[in-house]
Parts: structure tokens; C-alpha cells; sequence
């Protein structure tokens, strides 16, 4: 009997945990009063909670999900508009559900929600995937959700939202010509956003979203101002050199890099742990994605693959969205790394897409070995 | 266990799929790439830039100010002091953009306006108006400080204009009372800081004020002016006149610093080291205290300072050296007073303006004046070395002397007073303006101008390279100065299409009575208390022009002591009979019978302090005439021991035996300890 799980994946995913409690550790021992272990604990807890809820997939058949589609689409609505109306609010943005001591932030589990929603949807369509009609289904689907998550506002959610859509559509076969309509109809709507709704006296995006946005494109214009974070960012992650600053981290420790438990976390790797450091995170989200995307071809159905590329596509925007943000090659949404920033929402969320993809592996090499057996034979 | 083959074998999957995946898959590796090499380029390539910028984030470097060196005269008595004053000051970032915007622009039409002609200036334009959560702000600072709102406007403004990135000072002197109201609600004051500064003291208070000088904060302009003001810091305090603004570099200390880490909220978490401050160096000077007391009441009593028109000065001075005992300027001023509010420009100028006699015009350098009989000398030099006079020459004043063809072309002594047949000493005795009307008639004849050479060489007409900023030069009229006058008389019609331009006539040519009239210190001659000190020093030593001086040596904190060296005499060749001749002439001026001053020095110890001595008597149409004197003496028994020339001169002040004569008389009794007697001489001679 081969290995029952892809035992890389979970290595790259304890990896990155371990990376992630270090870091946290390290960064946060300074920022509450008499308990410097604080967020670390409590990352911990978060990881054994979707430690378990993750091997709590792994058995499960996930093709029972599909069927459950608008049971998991109602769920997530419901849970987006119940932030709304019983939501706590922090930062000025309403995102979380209090959930005894803990947070529930819905848009994180919106993700992998959303992922599996667009995956059924998409899988039942099989025979329709050519019609433009399914695309424009799907992305009505997507867009929903993430109009309602953008108006928290959590930006960088939405994003993630519509790289998912792009992402299933993309799996599943859309036409190209699908695509480019999409990205028409993307030009112009940003063209609105930032232009003409402006200009008719509605203001979509925050003005300090806005100026997040534009303001990566002109990182030394404003470092006192919007800029200031990706300013102080770039800065921890230079200064960090080829091996770190280790203690002498003083972007971190001082305080001028913010978030730095949370969205600005690999700026802290960065500064602390140098090059090395950096790449060794890297490297570990490129083995996840590698193997992401192998699982994908070992689906034993569709919906399995297309839950895959969900999740790979999830990953990959979001590490990549976050980590250039840091470096200062991208603007600033507020997006978590993966399994690295501190957050309980972000970490279960990612463990259980980690346990979906296991559970894809499982079933994939379950059926490929009855498929072969019957070949065999 | 061996794996299960089967296992090993890749389900079937679409093409098109695995073409997809395969697209994913070179998607994700640019975006890999690009992390990479941009995480790379940060750390690696670009990662010193980056550290260094992390240094400069955590530490701030603050200032700690240097006191500034201490001023002391020739006993170590220090004449100038610093004391801790608690100033409350105003951070100009703190002011709205739009006003500092609004300050500078009224700074640019203010200079505008200072640029137009009289009677075109237009009215002052007004000031920028505060907004109404400024207002706000200077009404609660002005109930503190007991300000009016309009005076703390008035005074971002000027500030902003002049030091737009300085803290604007508010207040000097806050009580205890104010400072602790506005530390301890510091949320109601923001901007705002209650600083210790070194600010000077003045324990002797008006003495020798403008000597000194003021102290202020570096300018825009001088900021902008990197040779003389190189590598000094703005908001530091420099010397802005005076002695400070001379030796500035030795009085103006280093600044220390420290360094803090700072977190991003900006608070301190430690400090860093830093370099103390080191106070500025101790300025000696050549003057004496006690002197300069007696001088400046000796002048006081003469009448000087008493009012608009009646202004003093007094030169002590070795005329060997040139080291200055004493100097000084009247009326005077506290300097403490300078640095007080005025809440008005009236109420600054009733003290420090032309009405209260312009108390920061130090007359000793600067009053340019005409010097009156005091010239004298100078004419009998220039009169025996051109050879048109010999001191046997005898000479029959009638007591006037006709100059040109004209019947009015006549010069008279004053009083029209006869002295009959004299020669050069007799003539210096009396002082006789007819004696040296003829010389100057003689001198203007000859070739080569050798009364204007003369009073050129004896140091008129040019600075004395006094250690003072701002001296004057005076001047020596003569055909090339008459030429000039014309010059710019035209060349100014020319500009602004007048007919004229009140410089001079445009055709005026040097004549005979213009000679004359410089002959005997009248006319357009015009010159310092301190350039006549030079000329009397070279005078008495034979021909050494010497450079004045204040400043003795600087010694820094721990006892170094640096000699200031005055740049080396000039020298002048003086026949040593006609030297004689004239110092005779002097001698019997102040001690025979007939002499102008002789009364004055009535009981004076002459045998063993030697009198010499030349009254003046300037005319100043239309202010009354000004009296002058210049004495020179020393120690008989110890002839090379500290010889002193002494120059006062008062303003509206009379015949020069009546004010100036017992002044100096005073300034002498003090120097050489000799009991004061106040004899006012009945000379009425110019």
C-alpha cells in the first residue's frame, strides 16, 4: 500500500507553519504588554485547529460536496451579511464574527467556499462550457460574494474572489474569446472606479484604497503618507540583506513596519532572515503550488480538478499579490500570506483547501487504482 | 513495501487540460521569477542603501546648544555673560501650509514695497489673517503669555519671513507660573515647546552696548551664504553685530548632540551616544571696565546722549598698540531691553529709534563728522612737507583772509579775533583758522594735493581696520572727489529724468575755498572719533599708523589661550622737527597761557603727566556745532608705559573747550588715577 496522502504537501505545509510560528515569535514578542507569546499561542492554536479540520477532510469524499452547491453558496451569503449585521468592526472595516475568543473572518472562508461553489457549478455545466451564458453565470456567481465582501471593505478579498473565477473558468475550458471579453469588461469597470464614478460624485473605492493602489506606482512620492507602509516595508526587506538583521531587526522590533504579524509578514522574514530566509518561503509555496497543480492532474473527476485549480489558483495569487506587495512591486490590498500571516480565519481556511486537496489526491489514486485493476484485468 | 505499480501510473487526462495545467504552471514560475529576482535586487544588490535607511529610521540626532563664550575686559571682568532664559516657541510646521504660504508672499511684497521710491511706496500691506483654528490657537497661547493674538501673528509672520524653518520665539522669559500651564496641557498647545536657551546677560547693562553687539538666529540670507557662514546650522544663534558678529567663530561654541532611538510613534526608547556640546571660546578684551564707566559719565556729564541732537562718542586709545581702553557711543542702550517685546513699531522706535537718538549707532566708528580745528595737524604736515611752511615762519593774522576775488570771498576766525603775527605753534595754540586758511590757500596751489595725501596717509578717508563690523570711512573732499560728486549727480538726473538729484551741483569744481575751508577739519571733511584717535596716535608716534583694536586673546574651556594679533602698523614718514614743531604747538595748546584748553586742565599734574591737547569746533549747518577734542599724555616717569590718546567729541556740544575738553580731562583723571576736576575751558576759538 502506497502512502495514503502526498507526504510533500504536508511537508511543505509544516514548513511553512513552522516558518510562520518562528516569525510570529520572533516579530510580536514586544507588541502586547506582558504576554510576548500572545499571538504566537494563539497561532498555534490556530494551526491545530486546522491541523485537525484538515486530516478531518482527507477521508471525506469530496465529490459529496457537489451536490450541496446552493447549500454552500446560501452558507456563504449568509455569512457575508451576517458580518454585516452582527460584525465587529476593526480598523474601520467590518470583516469578523466574534466566535467565543476568536474572530471569524467570512471572507476567508468565503475562498475555498467560493472555490468549491464555482467548481460544482462548472462540473454540472460540463456539456455548456462553450456557451457564453456559463461564463456569464460563473462570474455573476463570483462577483455576488465579492461585491458584498468589497463593501466590508475588504478589497483584497474580492481580488481573490475573481482570481478563483478566472481560475475555474480557465480550468474548465472557457473559450479564449470568453476571456478577452472578461478583460474588456475589467478595463472598463476600473475605468469607472477610478475615473467616471469618481467624477459623477460616487466614490467606490475608499480614498484611502485608491491611494494605496496608485500609490505603489510612485513608491518615493508619498512615504509619509499612503505610501508610508510599502515605504517602511521595502526597507525592513533590504536591510535584511543576504543573512538578516536576526534581533538587530529594528523595522520590526521599533514598530515602522506595520502589520508586521499579519499582511507584512514576509517583510519581517525578509529583514530577520535575509535572502535565505525570504527564498526558503518561497521555495516552500512553490512546492505547494507544484503539487497543487500535480494533485490537479490526478483528479479523478472535474470537480475534483477544478477544486484544485481553485485552490492552486488561490495560493498563487494571493502569495504572489502579497509578496510584492512587501517588495513593493505590487500596491497594497490587504491580502494575508497564506499559512504565514497570523490570523486564525486565513490559517483554518488555507489548512482545509490544503485538506480538500488531499482528499482530491486520495480519492484520484483510490480511483486511478480501480481504473488500472480494471485495465489490468 | 514495495509501491503498488499501478499507483505509480498517471490517471488519463484531457489535453487540453494538461495543456492548461501546463499554462498555470509557466504562470506561476514567471511570477516566482520575478519575487525572486525582485528580492533579490532589495537584498543583495541594493541592501546597504536599505539598511542604511533603517539606521536613519530609529535614530533622530537632537541639538544641544553651546553656550557662547563669555566677554571679558582687560581685568577679566566679564562684561558679557549667558544666562538660561525659558522661551516659548512655536514649531512652524505646525502653522497650516496656506498661511506660511500667505507669510512668505507678504514677505515678498513688503520687500517690493521697501524697493519703490519714497512716496510711491503705497500703503503696507496687510497681514495674512490667521484661519479660525489658528486664531484659536494664538487666543489660548495669548491668555498664557499675556499676548495679544495680533502680537503672536505678528510675530509667525516675521519669523516665517525671515526664518521660515526656525521655531518661532515667542516669548523670552516666561514665568515658572506660564511654563508649567503650558507643559502640563500639552494637548491644548500643540506646536508648541517651552525651551531652556542660552540667552546674553549684561551684568554692566548699557556700558560700551554697542561694542558688543546683539546676538540672533542665522538668517535666510546669511544661510544662503556659504563663505561666511559655512557649516553653521540653522536656528543657531550667531553674533548678528558688534564683537559678536566679529569673533563669532570663537564665541559660538560647538553644539553637542545626542542621538535617540526612536520608535514609530516617535518615542524615545534610548539614548544613543552623543558628543557633548562645547561652550564658545572667552573673548578678552583690551578695554577697561572702570574706564569705560568714568568715560561714559564723563561724556554723560558733557551733555551727550541728553537728546536727538546731541550725541557723544569717546575713543581711548595706546597709540602705540592701538589696543582701545575705552570706547564707546551715547546715548546708549540696555541690550536686554532688545530682546523684550514691543508690542508696537512706536514703542520699539521711541527706544531704539532716531527720536531717542539712535542708541544702536555706535557714533565712535560710524558718525562720520567734520572734525573741526582738530584737523589741524594734518594741514601743518602736509603744509611743511610740500615745503610752503616752515614752524618759523611768521604769519600776521588779521584776523581774516581774503580767499578769492570776490569781496565776499573772505574767512575769518571766529569772532573775527586778531592774533596778530604767529607762527606754527603759536597758531596750533590758539588755534587760528586764518594761519591755516593761507596754508591751505598755499596747498592748493601746489601741485600733487598734498593735503588730501596727508590726510590720507594719517589714516582719514579709509578705514582704521578696527576689529568692528560696519565701520565708516569718511571723507577727504578734494578735485577727484568733486569730479565723483559730479559724476553721480549726472548719472542719477540721467536715470530718473530729474533736474536734480540733491548730490551736488553737477558742475562743481574744487576751488580755493573749498581747500581752505578742509584746511582747518570744515567743508565736507568727515570723519570718525576713531579714524581722529589714528591720526593723533601716528602723530605722536612719529609716523606708526597703528590698526585699533578690542580684542586681546580668546582662551578656550580648558585654559588654551590664543593671543589675537592686530594686523602689523602702517608707517608714515614724518619729518621728526616738523613732528616737533606741531607737538609743541599741542603741548602749548593745552598748558600755556593763551592755549585753548589750558584752563581746562587747571590743576592738572602736568609735569608728571604731560598734556597735549587740540580742541575742535565743527560747524554742522544746520545743527549747532560740535564739539570735539583730542588730548594725548603719559606717565613721566615711565614714558613707554601705557601713552594714551583720548578723543571725545559731543554733538551739538558747543566749542570744543567748553564739552569735549573736560570730558577727555575726566577720561585721563581716571586712566592715569588722578583726582577728577570738571573745568569747562572759556576758549572761543574753533
Amino acid at each position: 500500500m502506497a502512502l495514503p496522502i502526498d507526504l510533500v504537501l504536508v511537508l511543505g505545509v509544516l514548513g511553512l507553519a513552522a516558518c510562520s510560528l518562528i516569525t510570529i515569535h520572533a516579530a510580536t514578542a514586544d507588541d502586547v504588554a506582558g504576554d510576548p507569546g500572545y499571538y504566537f499561542q494563539r497561532q498555534v492554536t490556530f494551526f491545530i485547529i486546522g491541523g485537525v479540520l484538515a486530516l478531518a477532510m482527507i477521508p471525506l469524499n469530496y465529490s459529496r460536496l457537489r451536490p450541496l452547491k446552493w447549500w454552500i453558496y446560501g452558507f456563504l451569503m449568509a455569512s457575508i451579511f451576517a458580518v454585516k449585521v452582527m460584525g465587529t468592526v476593526a480598523k474601520g472595516a467590518q470583516r469578523s464574527i466574534a466566535l467565543g475568543p476568536f474572530q471569524l473572518q467570512a471572507s476567508e472562508l468565503g475562498k475555498i467556499l467560493l472555490v468549491l461553489v464555482l467548481a460544482a457549478f462548472a462540473a454540472d455545466r460540463v456539456r455548456r462550457l462553450r456557451e457564453r451564458d456559463t461564463t456569464a453565470r460563473i462570474m455573476l456567481l463570483a462577483l455576488i460574494p465579492a461585491a458584498f465582501v468589497m463593501i466590508q471593505p475588504d478589497l483584497g478579498s474580492s481580488l481573490v474572489y475573481g482570481a478563483i473565477s478566472l481560475a475555474i473558468l480557465y480550468f474548465a475550458g472557457v473559450p479564449a474569446r470568453h476571456f478577452a471579453a472578461l478583460g474588456a469588461l475589467v478595463a472598463i469597470a476600473v475605468a469607472c472606479v477610478l475615473v467616471v464614478a469618481p467624477k459623477a460624485g460616487v466614490e467606490v473605492l475608499h480614498p484611502y484604497q485608491k491611494e494605496r493602489l496608485t500609490s505603489f506606482l510612485h513608491p518615493t512620492a508619498d512615504t509619509g503618507g499612503a505610501g508610508y507602509q510599502q515605504h517602511q516595508s521595502v526597507i525592513a526587506v533590504g536591510s535584511g540583506q543576504k543573512t538578516g538583521r536576526g534581533d538587530r531587526a529594528t523595522q520590526t522590533k521599533l514598530n515602522f513596519l506595520p502589520e508586521h504579524h499579519t499582511d507584512f509578514i514576509n517583510a519581517v522574514v525578509g529583514e530577520r532572515w535575509g535572502f535565505v530566509g525570504a527564498a526558503l518561503v518561497l521555495s516552500l509555496y512553490a512546492l505547494l503550488i507544484w503539487r497543487g497543480l500535480r494533485i490537479l492532474t490526478m483528479a479523478k473527476d472535474l470537480f475534483g480538478a477544478l477544486v484544485a485549480g481553485g485552490i492552486v489558483a488561490m495560493l498563487l495569487f494571493q502569495v504572489f499579490v502579497n509578496v510584492g506587495m512587501t517588495l513593493g512591486i505590487m500596491p497594497i490590498t490587504g491580502i494575508p500570506l497564506p499559512l504565514m500571516s497570523y490570523g486564525g480565519s486565513s490559517v483554518v481556511s488555507t489548512l482545509l483547501a490544503i485538506g480538500l486537496l488531499q482528499s482530491i489526491y486520495v480519492q484520484g489514486r483510490a480511483s486511478a487504482a480501480i481504473k488500472g485493476r480494471i485495465k489490468g484485468h | 513495501m514495495p509501491l503498488d505499480p499501478v499507483s505509480e501510473r498517471r490517471p488519463p487526462i484531457t489535453p487540453q487540460l494538461a495543456v492548461r495545467v501546463a499554462g498555470l504552471g509557466v504562470l506561476a514560475l514567471i511570477l516566482f521569477g520575478v519575487v525572486f529576482f525582485r528580492l533579490w535586487y532589495l537584498q543583495v544588490l541594493d541592501g546597504d542603501k536599505y539598511l542604511a535607511q533603517a539606521r536613519d529610521n530609529r535614530v533622530r540626532t537632537e541639538r544641544i546648544e553651546a553656550p557662547r563664550g563669555q566677554i571679558v575686559d582687560a581685568n577679566n571682568l566679564t562684561l558679557v555673560d549667558n544666562r538660561k532664559a525659558t522661551v516659548v516657541s512655536l514649531d512652524p510646521r505646525t502653522i497650516p501650509l496656506s498661511m506660511r504660504d500667505a507669510a512668505a508672499e507678504w514677505g515678498q511684497q513688503m520687500t517690493a514695497r521697501s524697493k519703490r521710491k519714497k512716496g510711491q511706496k503705497g500703503p503696507i500691506p496687510s497681514l495674512p489673517t490667521p484661519d479660525a483654528g489658528l486664531q484659536a490657537r494664538y487666543r489660548r497661547l495669548g491668555r498664557v503669555l499675556q499676548m495679544s493674538p495680533k502680537t503672536i501673528n505678528e510675530r509667525v509672520v516675521s519669523s516665517l519671513v525671515q526664518l521660515p524653518y526656525a521655531n518661532i520665539r515667542l516669548r523670552i522669559d516666561v514665568t515658572r507660573a506660564e511654563r508649567d500651564y503650558i507643559e502640563e496641557r500639552h494637548e491644548a498647545f500643540p506646536g508648541v515647546t517651552v525651551e531652556q536657551l542660552y540667552m546674553r546677560s549684561y551684568p554692566y547693562k548699557d556700558l560700551a552696548a554697542q561694542i558688543f553687539g546683539t546676538v540672533g538666529q542665522i538668517t535666510e540670507d546669511q544661510l544662503q551664504d556659504k563663505q561666511h557662514y559655512k557649516g553653521i546650522a540653522p536656528g543657531t544663534d550667531i553674533g548678528q553685530n558688534g564683537l559678536e558678529a566679529q569673533y563669532d567663530k570663537f564665541l559660538r561654541g560647538t553644539d553637542g548632540s545626542y542621538r535617540i532611538e526612536v520608535n514609530a510613534a516617535g518615542e524615545r526608547r534610548r539614548e544613543v551616544a552623543g558628543t557633548e556640546p562645547q561652550s564658545g571660546q572667552m573673548l578678552k578684551l583690551t578695554l577697561d571696565e572702570g574706564l569705560q564707566q568714568a568715560a561714559e559719565r564723563a561724556m554723560v556729564r558733557a551733555g551727550a546722549g541728553s537728546g536727538p541732537d546731541h550725541g557723544g562718542a569717546f575713543v581711548a586709545m595706546n597709540p602705540q598698540t592701538g589696543a582701545i581702553y575705552a570706547m564707546g557711543s551715547l546715548p546708549s542702550y540696555d541690550p536686554q531691553e532688545l530682546n523684550g517685546h514691543f508690542d508696537t513699531t512706536a514703542e520699539y522706535n521711541a527706544k531704539f529709534g532716531e527720536a531717542a537718538g539712535s542708541p544702536l549707532f555706535n557714533r565712535a566708528i560710524a558718525g562720520a563728522y567734520p572734525t573741526g580745528s582738530t584737523f589741524k595737524p594734518i594741514t601743518a604736515l602736509a603744509a611743511m612737507d610740500a615745503g610752503v611752511m616752515s614752524p618759523s615762519d611768521i604769519f600776521n593774522d588779521e584776523g581774516c583772509l581774503q580767499i578769492g576775488a570776490r569781496a565776499v570771498d573772505r574767512a575769518c576766525n571766529a569772532g573775527d579775533e586778531v592774533n596778530g603775527p604767529i607762527n606754527l605753534v603759536d597758531a596750533l595754540r590758539v588755534s587760528s583758522d586764518v594761519y591755516f586758511y593761507n596754508l591751505g590757500l598755499k596747498l592748493y596751489h601746489h601741485a600733487g594735493q598734498p593735503l588730501q595725501q596727508w590726510a590720507r596717509k594719517m589714516g582719514l578717508g579709509r578705514p582704521t581696520g578696527v576689529d568692528l563690523p560696519y565701520e565708516g570711512k569718511g571723507t577727504i573732499p578734494g578735485p577727484a572727489w568733486v569730479r565723483k560728486i559730479n559724476r553721480e549727480e549726472l548719472a542719477c538726473r540721467k536715470r530718473k529724468h530729474v533736474s536734480s538729484c540733491g548730490i551736488g551741483t553737477g558742475d562743481a569744481v574744487w576751488n580755493p575755498g573749498n581747500e581752505t575751508n578742509t584746511a582747518v577739519g570744515q567743508g565736507d571733511v568727515q570723519a570718525t572719533p576713531l579714524q581722529m584717535a589714528v591720526v593723533y596716535s601716528t602723530l605722536v608716534t612719529g609716523g606708526k599708523v597703528p590698526t585699533p583694536h578690542l580684542a586681546q586673546e580668546v582662551s578656550d574651556a580648558r585654559g588654551l589661550v590664543q593671543q589675537l594679533e592686530p594686523p602689523a602698523s602702517r608707517r608714515v614718514h614724518i619729518d621728526p622737527t616738523a613732528r616737533s614743531a606741531i607737538m609743541e604747538g599741542l603741548h602749548q595748546a593745552a598748558n600755556s597761557p593763551g592755549g585753548t584748553s589750558t584752563t581746562v586742565f587747571d590743576g592738572w599734574p602736568r609735569n608728571r603727566f604731560p598734556v597735549y591737547g587740540k580742541t575742535g569746533t565743527a560747524e554742522r549747518p544746520p545743527h549747532p556745532d560740535q564739539s570735539w577734542y583730542v588730548a594725548y599724555s603719559y606717565d613721566a616717569q615711565h614714558p613707554d608705559e601705557n601713552p594714551i590718546v583720548v578723543v571725545t567729541t559731543i554733538e551739538g556740544g558747543g566749542f570744543g573747550a567748553e564739552r569735549a575738553a573736560p570730558a577727555a580731562r575726566q577720561i585721563l583723571s581716571k586712566f592715569f588715577n588722578v583726582p577728577a576736576q570738571w573745568i569747562a575751558g572759556d576758549s572761543q576759538t574753533r
